[in-house]
């Protein structure tokens, strides 16, 4: 299958997206720009009628997936991405995250010790903790071979990280 | 991202504004750490026009209020809107850096 048209011009950042079924599926180039085209394209794919509250924490997941993907999971430069997926469910907002870089699992670090001290406290590895705080439910998986993703990114069947994570609307 | 920085007789004051994500953190970070830790006075930051904020923004701040209390002075937020007070209380990490409602808690808690 080929990458698909895109239905907003491409970025730095944004490879291409369009609405599959009532998803939203984006793929994301290896740039920090693509957190920021990719958070404008998730808004106006969502609408306006979510809170401040749920749209800000969706969009803080959001960040934190993709940079935690940029800073760790790929060598710096171009032909890698990350393919996105954003859904409306009953009573959540369902966000996918696939990339082809080094297999890690985020949920398996452990919870940074609680903030007791400036002279004590853990300034990194702060970022997947909130994403477990602001969501209902996570996931993550090692695809063998993502159909998902090959379809969309024609990198071939490589294995994906899979994180899946729900915040409540 | 904005940066601004100001002056009263008793501390300093930093402005922020925009969005605090990977890419607003890179731009201000070291003018932001600098602009702090220099000269050792305890600051109010001014997160009133700052729309969104992330765990890089939190390393950002622990890091330079860490390197401030080295020089005995003391690092206090305050103005967040209820999205960037929710990430931040959410994170906990008001406990060591805290936030104020308002400049003039604020000032209050450098007194204290």
């Amino acid at each position: 299958m080929n990458p698909p048209a895109a239905d907003s011009p491409a970025g730095d950042g944004l490879r291409s997206s369009e609405v599959v079924g009532d998803d939203l599926v984006m793929v994301l180039n290896n740039s920090l720009a693509s957190i920021e085209e990719g958070r404008l394209r998730m808004a106006r794919y969502l609408g306006s009628d979510l809170t401040p509250r749920v749209v800000n924490r969706l969009e803080v997941v959001f960040e934190e997936l993709i940079s935690n993907v940029l800073r760790h999971g790929f060598d710096p430069g171009p032909g890698r991405s990350i393919l996105v997926a954003v859904g409306r469910r009953p009573g959540e907002i369902q966000l996918t995250v696939e990339d082809d870089g080094r297999p890690f699992n985020p949920f398996d670090l452990a919870e940074p010790p609680p903030f007791e001290s400036l002279e004590t406290a853990q300034v990194g590895g702060l970022g997947v903790p909130v994403v477990r705080r602001f969501s209902t439910r996570t996931a993550y998986d090692r695809a063998p071979a993502s159909n998902l993703w090959d379809a969309y990114v024609s990198h071939g069947a490589r294995p994906a990280n899979r994180v899946t994570v729900a915040i409540a609307a | 991202m904005q940066i601004s920085f100001g002056e009263t007789e008793e501390f300093k004051k930093v402005t922020l504004g925009g969005r605090l994500d990977s890419i607003g953190v890179g731009k201000i970070e070291a003018q932001f750490s600098a602009g702090v830790v220099a000269g050792g006075r305890s600051t109010m930051v001014d997160l009133t026009e700052v729309d969104f904020l992330a765990s890089l923004a939190v390393r950002m701040l622990i890091s330079t209020a860490r390197s401030l209390s080295t020089k005995g002075g003391k690092l206090v937020m305050f103005g967040a809107n209820p999205e960037v007070t929710d990430t931040i209380e959410t994170m906990g990490f008001d406990d060591i850096v805290p936030l104020a409602l308002s400049e003039h808690e604020a000032l209050a808690l450098l007194r204290s």
